[in-house]
């Protein structure tokens, strides 16, 4: 039933070949309940994929990560470079994500959500399906010689998927430089925007290269989530399994014939056929399964065609078929909770002490540190006021530390919106008054109500150098 | 480890047919440890030798030859080139400016005063006070009381503030302004036509 030269086996990765070439697999047509799922979902991300860069939120697309002027542009809100810490929230939070699904359901990420995914079995191999047919036909056409027929097919073929990766590498550049942008440029000479005419270039060699020929190699060999799948999944894990209790040992027999002594597999293959990574599920949990979940979309059509339940293979884990006790919550699953306490705590007193739809701060003046005489010590202080939202913001600063210190004052400064302004603030105690360096503190104020503490530190000459009088000793 | 049906054999060119489990394993065995008889794809190893020889030809052709400017080298050319824009800039506007333009037309323009407005007390306030008396003289020479200390002609005014006062003068109160030419030649103008506006009666002799 299957072209393969060689079975699939645990010591060795299918799709190469013992001379290091790539062996083409052409899984089989299935229908069923998670092929449907599947095709579901993978519609619904699409849309979001190509719609995202589209939808306006306060102005700006909802995912705008404009990297050439470091605003970054997400669900409304703006995010500086110096909003960096963001970041470390976000991708430590989705690798820690990723590392609870995965011990709870395996690379379900892989099969259902993942882009590579979505694109490869859902846009390009449905192409390659309209274009060429089922998978006899695709083998047939891999043996046959170039004739015309084959010419045209293939060229078709490949021509098509030319034509998706520019479309998507479109779309994957509107993220970074928004739709607007992406419309002037295309009717503009390549010359004068270099940089994106290349990005795009590559891109779409990228997609072709990946999704016509690299395809499976990606999530066998270089995706980094599939390979740490073997430290993060357990007998407890939910994934695709063989119910190998109930399937051993295998043995054909027909649909009305009762022996109790075979299995309820009967080999017919189509499980490995219909497999997209070319592994035999019945070996057990690989690294290479993608929980695509076509194997039990197979086995079940054979199942029910021989009168016996379905499930054969289905998403189990390894204790649930040994003993039928499907364990989710155990002292794994109750420290992961634990750690995303954790991490959800530390996020909101970060966003706490950190988070302001402004950026503000204050550094000395550029000169000398202070600025001493017989009438007093002054300091002066330079600010830099961000407005990261829409529209105008007009803010104050205020002052405060010792009653002694006086703070000049600042009209208040008026900032469009994701534009800096700069400006300086005087602070001045007498001689008198003058008690040696004292901490004090800015109060940023802006008119939506937000405000920041900046501190910063007043200087001046040592208290007794300066106040000694001039002609007489230190007493 | 026990190895069967292996078709290592050099000798014997027939291959068996590998059955499903099998194994294909090479003779050599390292303190027990045998290797998978299987190449790495071809595709890895061709892009490990392409790495390799891009390797050495971008050795030589930025490290050897010189053929190709070093990143050192073109973040320098980019830099004069942005150095000669603002020069040419800066004498671009001075050459539209002298006395008698401050006086006659800037300083009577009232968008280009408010424009001044808005560059002194943003930058110059800390010092000169947003009243113009720098507090009572405390930090800063006034700028309403009549005396302009170095020259009261408004090209030197506008050169004080884009480089700062003279460098041979001991400045005031031992200190001396620094240059404030990082604000551009537009808003040092500016700001020079808001103090003319403001001091009507010291610039009258260059009034037509």
């Amino acid at each position: 039933m299957s072209n393969k030269k060689k079975e699939p086996n645990l010591d060795s990765v299918t799709t190469i070949n013992e001379d290091g070439s790539k062996l083409i697999i052409h899984p089989a047509d299935v229908s069923g309940r998670f092929t449907t799922l599947r095709r579901i979902t993978a519609v619904f991300l699409l849309i979001i994929y190509v719609v995202l860069p589209w939808i306006k939120i306060n102005g700006y697309p909802a995912v705008f990560l404009n990297i050439a002027d470091r605003q970054f542009h997400l669900f409304g809100i703006t995010l500086f470079a110096n909003d960096l810490w963001v970041l470390f929230f976000l991708i430590s939070g989705m690798a820690f994500a990723l590392f609870v699904l995965s011990s709870i359901v395996g690379r379900v990420w892989c099969g259902w959500y993942c882009p590579y995914t979505v694109f490869l079995d859902h846009v390009y191999r449905r192409v390659e399906r309209l274009i060429e047919g089922d998978a006899p036909k695709r083998k047939k056409l891999d043996r046959a010689p170039w004739t015309a027929g084959k010419i045209v097919k293939r060229g078709t073929k490949w021509l098509s998927y030319v034509i998706i990766s520019l479309i998507l590498a479109h779309i994957f550049l509107a993220y970074f430089i928004s739709f607007p942008e992406l419309w002037q440029l295309m009717r503009a000479k390549p010359s004068l925007h270099l940089g994106e005419f290349y990005f795009i270039l590559a891109f779409t060699a990228v997609f072709t290269f990946t999704f016509g020929w690299f395809r499976e190699q990606f999530c066998i060999i270089m995706c980094p989530y599939g390979r740490f799948q073997s430290a993060l999944t357990d007998d407890d894990t939910i994934t695709v399994t063989y119910d190998n209790v109930r399937g051993e040992p295998r043995g054909k027999k027909r649909k009305d014939q009762i022996d109790t002594s075979i299995g309820d597999c009967v080999d017919c293959k189509r499980c490995v056929s219909v497999c997209p990574t070319g592994i035999d599920i019945r070996d057990g949990i690989q690294l290479e399964c993608v929980a695509c979940s076509a194997c039990i979309d197979a086995c079940n059509d054979i199942m029910v065609k021989l009168d016996r339940p379905k499930g054969l293979i289905r998403y189990d884990s390894r204790n649930g078929i040994d003993t039928g006790k499907r364990k989710i919550l155990r002292a794994r699953t109750y420290l992961y909770g634990v750690f995303i306490l954790l991490g959800a705590a530390v996020l909101a007193f970060t966003l706490y002490k950190k988070a302001r739809p402004f950026h503000a701060e204050v550094s000395r003046f550029t000169g000398a540190s202070y600025i001493s005489n017989d009438d007093g010590v002054r300091n002066i202080f330079t600010f830099h006021v961000t407005n990261k939202r829409r529209g105008d913001v007009t803010f104050t600063v205020s002052g405060s530390g010792s009653e002694e210190i006086q703070f000049s004052e600042v009209a208040p400064i008026v900032v469009s919106e994701l534009k800096t302004k700069s400006f300086t603030m005087g602070v001045f105690t007498t001689k008198a008054d003058y008690d040696g360096s004292k901490d004090i503190q800015f109060t940023v104020k802006s008119s939506d109500g937000s405000e920041m503490t900046l501190d910063a530190t007043f200087s001046g000459p040592n208290k007794h150098m300066y106040k000694r009088p001039k002609e007489e000793e230190v007493e | 480890m026990e190895n069967n049906n292996t078709n290592t054999d050099k000798e014997n060119k027939e291959v068996t047919p590998i059955k499903k489990g099998e194994v294909v394993l090479r003779e050599h065995s390292f303190d027990g440890i045998q290797e998978y008889d299987q190449r790495m794809p071809n595709w890895w190893l061709t892009i490990l030798w392409a790495g390799i020889i891009f390797f050495f030809i971008y050795y030589v052709v930025y490290y050897t030859l010189g053929t190709v400017p070093t990143s050192k080298e073109s973040m320098d050319a980019r830099v004069e080139a942005i150095e000669q824009l603002r020069k040419d800039a800066l004498q671009k506007t001075l050459d539209s400016l002298d006395d008698d333009i401050f006086v006659n037309k800037l300083s009577m323009d009232a968008e280009f005063v408010a424009a001044g407005e808005e560059v002194y007390m943003g930058s110059c306030v800390a010092c000169h006070g947003a009243d113009l008396k720098s507090n009572g003289g405390a930090t800063a020479r006034p700028l309403d009381d009549g005396v302009w200390h170095y020259s009261d002609k408004p090209m030197d005014i506008f050169t004080f503030i884009l480089k700062g006062t003279p460098a041979d003068s001991t400045g005031y109160k031992m200190m001396r302004m620094p240059p404030w030419e990082q604000l551009g030649p537009d808003k040092v103008a500016q700001v020079t036509a808001y103090l003319i506006s403001k001091n009507k009666k010291d610039f009258e002799k260059f009034k037509k």
